[in-house]
């Protein structure tokens, strides 16, 4: 359980550090645009994982290592391309 | 929340609850098994008309629907305003999206036989949405007024003329009004951003109704899962969880392949280009590109079209069967994958040959082909999965999980796909050696590798669990080994 | 109805089911917040750099020499659609003034008090929205509040509230009689960082012409 409090903890730090970035991304160029989108699925794929935790837990059964990993994946190749963009 | 002292949170919580009654039963709860993304289609489909909706008002302060403006303004808002490019870009994608699901959701019910009783109104009432949505496409196209838009809906409104004569003065005055290009951008838009949106907002209410009087689906062929969760919270957030996948994924692909206008319309450029439709009118567009509806043959062509709508929309009429388990209709279930093969068929076919006729003969070969090799493959497996004796022993599989007909066509997709990759890497290989190497070849050879690798795994995989359900392996396994045993 | 099990189950612990919600707040509230970055959208969106901006001033045609009368002022957009400026040949060297007798000159014509656009008044004649007023050289009247730049030397403010002289458009006549706007001098245009010394704000915040 401890792990998996971590790991919300952690996907939440991660949204709010894109929400905080999307807020000061600056306006029409069209870099900052891509970035935006990128931050922004990070934000959606950190809820998403967030949503799966808490369907799992409340109902008391195993969150599947397997999605969790995905969801990672997913994000590292998001940070990734935000640093290929900028 | 029985006999505890309630936190601060809680309180709160509860404040919001009971002025809001979000924890009111008005919904009725979602049984466990409808935990599943594909129960939830439709609703995601209704999502991506959210954004549709979200993303549409915030462009409508920028456009102006005039055809000396259009082009212009869309250039501002792609250049000048604040996230243009990117919520031009996301009501693009969103926009195939919401038709890519709209068309899943119907494939899915069709094959899990939601439309059969009670719920035959609630497939009709749906697809009309689905003609709405495609209606959707093809007012928005028009739009942004470049050369590959006015063109391809020139096609197409041209076609309102080879229509019945009540009918197409009819249609003609709701899309083109008095003639000419502002009345009918004006109707277009209008139609667009205000008739569709609400047709389709009161379709849906008809629809959730009915599906609330009726419930979710129940699986075939399982044994129910006892178990129903509230809409509040947890639907709630499951549905917002799949939202938020299906988003990232629009986002995804809007990073992947970022969009530019393509040149304005002008009379002289629209000469010179080859008017093609969005991809989800292609497989229209190539039926009416067979030789033998050409000219006066165009009406016959429309008929048939409209027929096929027709035929669509009273399903539910014509499929009465009352089973509604997949290995219980191997007619319709051939059909609906035929149907699914021709579709791609066409529209692949007809992104390969714009502009060109297709004579009568090569079309029948094609298109009879492609229905033919589906329509064997599929009875083959339902043939197959039914002859299969019940092995003693063997570990029974929980309801309709992985039948054997799903596997049949599983491992179909994998020989196939991997056939594809096995081609692909030797071509892209070849081309390698003889012209040297170059993104997209290099690329091609990475992805038909790639491919390969998932084609083994996922063959390994199927062997695997074909093995767990069937012992149909082991038996096969320890007979050769009797063979051989006995050989020596 | 029959009996229905409902889910989760109780047995999950109260500050478990807790945190759990209060997680799931808070991961939605700052979704809602990322989407709601969109609404700078709605914002003005004219205030930014990008791509398609040029730096530099467009060469334009805007007058042929023969064509001009005396005291007849032409209107012209320069260097943006939404810029008018008014040029005029007056019969008098001008500051700055181009062609053969170095009279003509050309201003913008949004005044740089509130941005209404005025008139050329030639030297004895008087404004038709105030007759009161009588030009005793060519000048620009503006008829909202009574800003009088004078034209003969680069529309410096004569009376009136304009804070400002009249930004001037450069000029240049080349040997077929042709005249060609080249640049602007400070200070920059109406409602385009109004007032400023940097000119280059004249280049933004509309389309250029041709």
């Amino acid at each position: 359980m401890e792990l998996n409090k971590l790991l919300l903890c952690l996907f939440l730090c991660l949204q709010g550090i894109s929400t905080i970035v999307l807020w000061s991304l600056s306006s029409t160029d069209v870099a900052s645009q891509a970035k935006f989108t990128i931050f922004l699925a990070v934000d959606l794929l950190c809820f998403a994982m967030v949503a799966y935790s808490y369907r799992k837990l409340s109902w008391g059964l195993l969150i599947n290592p397997a999605w969790i990993l995905v969801g990672s994946f997913g994000l590292v190749v998001l940070f990734l391309s935000a640093i290929f963009f900028s | 929340m029985t006999g505890d002292s309630p936190s601060k949170t809680g309180r709160l919580a509860e404040w919001f609850d009971r002025r809001l009654g979000l924890s009111y039963p008005l919904l009725r709860p979602v049984p466990a098994y409808a935990i599943n993304p594909f129960y939830w289609l439709g609703a995601l489909a209704v999502v991506a008309f959210l954004i549709q909706g979200i993303t549409g008002v915030i462009m409508m302060l920028y456009y102006l629907p005039s055809p000396t403006a259009a082009y212009a303004s869309t250039e501002y808002i792609f250049d000048r305003v604040y996230y243009g490019r990117f919520l031009e870009t996301v009501h693009l994608y969103t926009a195939y999206a919401m038709i890519m699901l709209a068309f899943m959701h119907m494939m899915r019910d069709y094959f899990v036989s939601a439309h059969k009783k009670p719920r035959e109104v609630m497939w009709i009432v749906g697809m009309v949405m689905g003609f709405v949505t495609l209606g959707f496409g093809f007012t928005g196209y028009l739009l942004p007024w470049t050369v590959v838009s006015k063109s391809a809906t020139d096609v197409g409104v041209g076609m309102i003329d080879a229509l019945p004569a009540g009918f197409s003065s009819f249609v003609s005055f709701l899309v083109v009004g008095a003639g000419g290009d502002a009345a009918e951008l004006l109707r277009f838009y209008d139609l667009h951003v205000v008739v569709l949106p609400a047709v389709l907002l009161a379709l849906l209410t008809v629809k959730l109704y009915m599906l609330e009087v009726h419930g979710i689906s129940e699986p075939t062929g399982s044994e129910r899962a006892a178990g129903q969760i509230a809409i509040f919270p947890d639907v709630t957030i499951y549905l917002m969880e799949l939202a938020a996948i299906f988003g990232t994924t629009v986002l995804l692909i809007s990073m992947l392949f970022p969009l530019s206008l393509p040149a304005p319309y002008t009379p002289a450029l629209a000469a010179q280009s080859i008017p093609q439709p969005d991809w989800y009118f292609l497989w229209i567009y190539q039926i009416l590109k067979i030789s033998i509806f050409e000219g006066p043959g165009l009406p016959v062509a429309l008929s048939a079209v409209t027929l096929i709508f027709i035929l669509l929309i009273l399903l539910p009429f014509i499929d009465r069967g009352a089973s509604r388990a997949i290995p219980e209709r191997p007619i319709f279930v051939t059909l609906g994958l035929v149907f699914i093969g021709e579709i791609i068929m066409l529209a692949l076919w007809g992104l390969m040959t714009p502009g060109q006729i297709i004579p009568l003969g090569q079309a029948v070969l094609v298109l009879g082909g492609t229905a033919l090799v589906i329509g064997v493959i599929s009875l083959l497996a339902f043939r197959l999965s039914a002859r299969r004796p019940e092995t003693v022993g063997s570990p029974k599989i929980t309801g309709g999980k992985l039948n054997a007909f799903v596997m049949t066509a599983a491992f179909a997709i994998v020989v196939s796909t991997g056939g594809l990759a096995i081609g692909s890497c030797l071509s892209s290989f070849v081309y390698i050696i003889l012209n040297g190497e170059d993104l997209v070849s290099v690329a091609t050879l990475g992805v038909a590798l790639s491919a390969l690798a998932v084609t083994i795994i996922a063959s390994i995989f199927l062997l695997y669990i074909s093995e767990r359900t069937t012992g149909r392996l082991r038996r096969r396994l320890t007979l050769f080994e009797r063979i051989v045993r006995s050989w020596n | 109805m029959e009996s229905e099990k409902k889910l989760p189950p109780s047995k999950e612990s109260k500050p478990r089911r807790n945190f759990l919600k209060i997680v799931i707040s808070a991961s939605t509230l700052l979704i809602v917040g990322g989407i709601a970055a969109l609404t700078k959208s709605i914002t003005s969106p004219q205030t930014s750099q990008n791509q398609s901006v040029s730096l530099t001033f467009p060469r334009v045609k805007v007058a042929q020499l023969s064509d001009l009368q005396m005291n007849q002022p032409l209107l012209f957009n320069y260097p943006l659609d939404n810029e008018p400026n008014v040029l005029v040949k007056l019969g008098q060297r001008a500051d700055a003034g181009v062609g053969p007798d170095g009279d003509i000159v050309a201003y913008s014509a949004l005044c740089q008090h509130l941005g209404c656009v005025y008139g050329f008044q030639a030297g004895g004649t008087s404004p038709k929205c105030n007759s009161g007023y009588q030009a005793t050289s060519p000048v620009g009247y503006c008829c909202c509040h009574g800003s009088v730049f004078d034209f003969l030397h680069k529309a410096q403010v004569i009376s009136g509230p304009s804070p400002r002289p009249q930004p001037q458009v450069i000029l240049e006549i080349d040997s077929s009689g042709d005249i060609y706007a080249v640049g602007m001098t400070p200070p920059s245009i109406f409602g385009h960082s109004t007032g400023s010394s940097d000119v280059s704000s004249d280049l933004q915040g509309g389309n250029p012409v041709a």
